[in-house]
Parts: C-alpha cells; sequence; structure tokens
C-alpha cells in the first residue's frame, strides 16, 4: 500500500509540480534560504557586535580623553570658570591700577632691588620677637613724629637692607603654607625707611579732626608685612597713602577683635565681589573672623590661626598681610 | 535553450535533444535519482534510462512543462530500480526512508480488498494534495515527489526543519484520514 501511495504520488500532474520544481531550482542556483529564526539570531549576533564595537570605541576615546590631559566636564567647568575669574579679577586690577597710578607712587622693579622677595611673616619660633619681623620704631609716638614707612619706592642696591637685618632681628624661614603664598607675590620687594610722618599725613600737620587723628594713630600702629603690589595697591591699601584699611575695618582689627595680630586681605575673584568672596570665605574655618567690604574681604587672624590656616585656593586670592603691634614691640623698637 | 526548443528536437528525431536535456536538466534529474538510489551508479544508469524513455515518448506527446514530464520519469524510474535492490542495499536511501515515515500511517501489507486501481488511488492522492495550501503542497511534493531531504525542503520552503518535520506529519496523518474515508484502507 505504502508503494502504491508514492506510485500515486508520482502521477500527480505537472502543473502542482511546477512550483516546487522552480523552488528547487532557485534552491540549487541561490544560497540556501534563512528562515525566520536564523534570520532573528543573525540580526542579534550583529546587534551585539555593533554595541560591542561601540563601547570598545567609547572606551578607547576616553582613555585617550584623558591621556590628551583634560578633565572631566564638571572640572573642566570649574577651572574655566577659575581661570574666567581670575583673569577678570586680573583686569579689573589692572584698571583700577591705572586709574589708582596717576596718584600712587611708582611701584618699584624687581630689577632694581636686591631685597629678598617678601614673605609672609614667620611662623613656628619659640620666641614671638624672633618669630616675627622687628618693626621700626614705634610710629604712635606722637612727639618724634618719626615712625617706619614702608613704602614702594625705586631704591638702590646700597639702600636695599631691610630694617630688620641692620638690627639683627631674625626672621625664621617660611613654614610650608607660607611657602605656598610666596607664589603669589612675585615682583613685589618692600623696604622700611625711616620718614618723617608728617611725609606720609601731612594732614595732621594741617590740623586733622581727632577721630582722623586717632584713626592715623591707630593705623601707624599697623605694619604691612607683605602685599602684592599691583593688588595691594589697585585696592588702595598702602602704608604711603594712609590707607591701609577702612576705618570700620581698623577699629575693629584695634579693639574688638584683641587676639587677632594679623589681617589678610583677600583679593576678589570675579566680578561680583561680594558673594565671590563670601563663597571662598565657606571654606575657611568658623572660628576665623572677618569683614567683607566691597572689593575685598579682611580676615583677622590669631597668632594660631595665621600659622594653621590654609584655606583652598588661599594663593590665589590673598594679596595682603597686616600685623598689628603691640605696646610692647613698639615700645622695644 | 527553451523547453519548447528541446522538445522540437526530439520530435525532429535530433540527438542534439538529449544533449540540450542533459545540459539543462541533468543535475536536477541526478538528484532527484540519487535521492531514491543513494548511488552514483545507480543513478547514471537511471538517467540514461530516462534520457532513452524520454527519446522514445516524446514523440508521441508533446510535454508543455518539460521539467516535471523528465521528474516524473526519473522518478519512477529510479523507484523501479530502488524496488530491484535488496532492502539492505536501499536502507540508506531517501525514498527507503520515506517507506519508513509512511509506515506509522499505512499498513505495511495489502489486502485484497485493498487492491485498487492505480489510476483511482492517484486521483485521490491528486485530490488530496491539490486540498492542501501551497506551502503544505510544497513540502509535501518536495519530500514525497522529488524525495529531497528534510534539510533541503526546509531551506526552499524558508523554515525550519523542525517545524517542516511536524508539517509533513499532519499533513500524512490527514491523507490516512482522507484515504479511510474514501475506503482504501481500513
Amino acid at each position: 500500500m505504502i508503494e502504491r501511495v508514492l506510485d500515486a504520488i508520482g502521477t500527480i500532474d505537472d502543473e502542482l509540480l511546477e512550483r516546487v520544481s522552480a523552488a528547487r531550482w532557485a534552491a540549487e542556483n541561490t544560497p540556501p534560504l534563512r528562515t525566520k529564526k536564523s534570520e532573528k539570531r543573525r540580526l542579534l549576533l550583529w546587534a551585539a557586535g555593533a554595541c560591542a564595537c561601540l563601547l570598545a570605541l567609547t572606551a578607547v576615546l576616553s582613555l585617550l580623553h584623558c591621556r590628551d590631559g583634560r578633565l572631566p566636564e564638571d572640572q573642566e567647568i570649574a577651572v574655566k570658570d577659575s581661570a574666567e575669574s581670575k583673569n577678570a579679577a586680573e583686569r579689573i586690577a589692572k584698571n583700577t591700577e591705572g586709574e589708582t597710578r596717576g596718584t600712587e607712587p611708582a611701584l618699584p622693579k624687581s630689577s632694581e632691588t636686591t631685597f629678598p622677595q617678601p614673605t609672609m611673616p614667620t611662623r613656628q619660633t619659640e620666641n614671638e620677637s624672633e618669630s616675627h619681623p622687628v618693626f621700626p620704631a614705634d610710629p604712635s609716638a606722637p612727639e618724634s613724629r618719626e615712625t617706619e614707612v614702608q613704602t614702594w619706592t625705586e631704591v638702590t642696591e646700597t639702600d636695599a637692607r631691610p630694617k630688620e637685618s641692620s638690627e639683627n632681628e631674625t626672621q625664621t624661614e617660611p613654614t610650608e603654607a607660607a611657602s605656598r603664598r610666596e607664589a603669589v607675590p612675585t615682583e613685589a620687594t618692600w623696604k622700611e625707611t625711616q620718614s618723617e610722618q608728617t611725609d606720609v599725613a601731612g594732614s595732621n600737620q594741617a590740623g586733622v579732626s581727632e577721630t582722623q587723628l586717632d584713626s592715623t594713630e591707630a593705623q601707624s600702629q599697623i605694619r604691612v608685612i607683605w602685599a602684592d603690589p599691583d593688588s595691594a595697591v589697585s585696592a588702595g591699601f598702602s602704608r604711603e597713602n594712609g590707607k591701609l584699611i577702612s576705618d570700620g575695618l581698623l577699629e575693629k582689627f584695634m579693639t574688638e577683635a584683641d587676639d587677632c595680630l594679623y589681617a589678610v586681605y583677600a583679593r576678589p575673584l570675579a566680578d561680583g565681589y561680594t558673594e565671590s568672596i563670601r563663597h571662598m570665605l565657606e571654606d575657611i574655618p568658623e572660628a576665623i573672623k572677618y569683614e567683607i567690604e566691597e572689593k575685598y574681604a579682611v580676615l583677622f587672624l590669631s597668632e594660631k590661626d595665621f600659622r594653621e590656616i590654609d584655606f583652598p585656593g588661599m594663593e590665589d586670592w590673598v594679596f595682603g598681610l597686616a600685623r598689628r603691634e603691640s605696646d610692647s614691640e613698639r615700645g622695644r623698637r | 535553450m527553451e523547453d519548447k526548443d528541446i522538445v522540437e528536437l526530439y520530435w525532429q528525431r535530433n540527438e542534439d535533444a538529449i544533449r540540450e536535456t542533459e545540459k539543462k536538466y541533468g543535475r536536477f534529474l541526478t538528484q532527484i535519482a540519487y535521492n531514491v538510489l543513494f548511488d552514483v551508479e545507480d543513478c547514471l544508469e537511471c538517467l540514461n534510462d530516462t534520457y532513452l524513455a524520454v527519446w522514445n515518448s516524446v514523440p508521441e506527446q508533446r510535454p508543455e512543462k518539460l521539467a516535471a514530464y523528465l521528474a516524473k520519469i526519473v522518478r519512477r524510474i529510479a523507484i523501479d530500480r530502488c524496488r530491484r535492490k535488496s532492502c539492505e542495499k536501499r536502507g540508506a536511501s531517501q525514498y527507503c526512508q520515506s517507506i519508513e515515515e509512511w509506515q506509522e500511517i499505512l499498513p505495511a501489507s495489502d489486502s485484497p480488498e485493498q487492491e485498487l486501481t492505480d489510476r483511482e488511488l492517484s486521483a485521490e492522492v491528486e485530490a488530496f494534495v491539490r486540498g492542501l495550501s501551497p506551502e503544505q503542497q510544497m513540502a509535501f511534493l518536495g519530500r514525497y515527489y522529488y524525495f529531497d531531504s528534510v534539510k533541503t525542503v526546509a531551506s526552499y520552503c524558508g523554515i525550519s526543519e523542525a517545524k517542516l518535520k511536524s508539517q509533513l506529519f499532519r499533513i500524512r496523518k490527514k491523507l490516512k484520514e482522507h484515504l479511510r474515508k474514501k475506503g482504501y484502507i481500513e
């Protein structure tokens, strides 16, 4: 029966066989047809391969990106902002300097001086008198009308000797934090000369008010230890114009902040000074007192704070340092 | 050369007709013969018998579909040759495998009552095949007419081998039911 059925199949009309013959004919002359399953598998393999290639390419590009020294996007933006802020600050400082140079004394050029680079005051000494520069004779003595004035003047090599050296007073080497700050002032040199107070504050002789006199006297107790010439001048801080600090801050420095021996002048980094300074001050320990004025901030630091303070970006935005002298120091001088 | 031209050569009794047939359909016919005989030497003899049969039959007929006509002849000759061979020798061929597949459905022995004329049975089978879908027709005829392997049929049907086997099984059962209804088998 089986063979008869197969024989019967063999007698099927040619019309029915035609389509199968065509399919067989095509199959013999073309590559094997792909089933849906194999097609799916093939597509999956292609997709997996493409994903693998993409991942590998991404990894390589990331590697190359890192090797080029470029930072991740967030850091890049931060650096860019910092750089822009710095540039803006420099532009502002230069503009201000240009405006004030007409009234301010000319700054010395580093090539014309032989004094060492100004540094932050010495720290970590056993004897305080040895750890800090010895200041000139007490400028607060009105009868002498003499004071030690720190000026930014052009000096000759023979003149260029700090007072401290002549008095055999020592300065200790700067600490690590101070070393960092050394990088900030590059061309600042300074000289201390004895000059008549009347030369600086001639207004006293012209008859100033009591308040002004007190302010001048108090200011005479402030000793500028170091200042970035450009920034300090542009900000209006110098002994020559008798303006180290605003009256309000000076009063705080002298009275309220009894334990504060140092004042750090903070450089604004960008437009919107106050906000920039506030942002920077967020990193400063809470115990440290500070005041913010229009374009700068002043940090009042105790001896201990001054030795320990080391906040991020300090070397970038500190441009001046002053020290309040004690009565004994002035008397010793 | 077109089929009509080849047939015309046969009608002209031109021996080039055989060469042209072999040139155009030699591979096609060889595959059918090999599916049944599973032996190259038997295939060659089968093909020679086929060309001779066509040479002798065409002047009496004018086949419109030469491929199907040749396939039918080579299939019949191959099956006859295969049947003459011992059961042991034909065990590996696709034809014998297809017979094994039919044994699951149809009884191996024939009874006198089941002896019907081949013409009647052929008509029923053809009617059954015509009732199949085109895809089922291609699978059924590819496997049981041309005796192509399951893998080959699956390839030109565009389906998996497993699906083809399942499809063929259902068709065989359906044919069995059809023949039972017609009284060919109990």
